[in-house]
């Protein structure tokens, strides 16, 4: 079981992603955007962080950014989950730090499977 | 969902540029139109929301039923069954997530109109609009309801 962290500003992706994630036997934390997110992890660990793009406050690429900058998130696999498909938003993605690119809507088992494949790396 | 985000800004239909009044001559009828448009999507948002929460808490309700199916029917043979049941709802979560990419959809559509509206409203910002091959795309481009891909860097 791994403590993931769920950032998105839809609740209803929120509960979708909770959902999936808590019927593999995953504990899930929820944030409504990158600032919430910065200020969950100063009271929780967890193991993966899948994160929105497009977000008020803070968005996916700043958050990925504002953690890579931390010692204790350097290796920790963060997830961008988004409508953004373009080949231009995945490069910076990339070039921010994030671990993977998916794009919605996603589909439960191919994403609890990415969750595996990322937590073994 | 975005129930709990304010409600979409209000596209006044008699907006003009605040110091030059309302359009006036063909320029009115489009800004008409578009302020019309507008209009529709922005009760398309708010039906979105109501339908997209309530379909939310159905949800919710429905895992929780079949969760206490689930703990009642363990080591019966309808435990077979709640397990079904569960598996079923996972598989509809694929299309449950039509309400956060259609409300980007239609939202930034109403930021383009709103543009546009204001810009109709204001001879000098419609003289500096920018060329059709200038506008951003929205932030969904997937036509259906198919899983998206996935990229591991």
């Amino acid at each position: 079981m791994a403590a993931i962290l769920a950032v998105d500003d839809s609740a209803s992706i929120r509960q979708m992603v909770s959902f999936t994630l808590r019927s593999a036997g995953h504990e899930v934390i929820e944030a409504v955007d990158g600032e919430d997110a910065v200020e969950k992890l100063r009271d929780h660990a967890v193991d993966v962080v899948l994160t929105d793009q497009n977000m008020p406050r803070m968005d996916g690429l700043t958050l990925v950014r504002t953690l890579r900058a931390r010692e204790d998130c350097r290796h920790l696999p963060i997830l961008i989950l988004t409508t953004e498909s373009s080949d231009a938003m995945k490069e910076m993605g990339r070039e921010a730090g994030a671990t993977g690119w998916l794009v919605k809507p996603f589909d439960p088992e191919r994403l609890i499977n990415v969750i595996d494949t990322v937590m073994s790396r | 969902m975005h129930s709990d985000e304010e409600p979409p800004r209000r596209l006044r239909a008699d907006r003009g540029d605040a110091a030059n009044g309302p359009p006036q001559g063909p320029a009115s009828l489009v800004h008409a139109q578009v302020v019309a448009a507008a209009s529709d999507l922005e009760r398309l948002l708010r039906l979105l929301d109501q339908a997209g929460g309530d379909l939310m808490r159905r949800f919710a309700d429905f895992d929780r039923l079949v969760g206490e199916i689930a703990r009642e029917a363990a080591g019966t043979p309808l435990a077979g069954r709640a397990v079904a049941l569960h598996e079923a709802l996972l598989g509809a979560t694929t299309a449950m997530q039509f309400q956060d990419m259609s409300t980007q959809l239609v939202e930034h559509a109403l930021a383009e109109l709103r543009t546009i509206a204001h810009r109709l409203g204001d001879d000098a910002s419609l003289r500096e609009m920018p060329p059709a091959s200038g506008i951003r795309s929205g932030p969904v481009s997937q036509s259906g309801m198919g899983a998206g891909s996935i990229d591991l860097f």
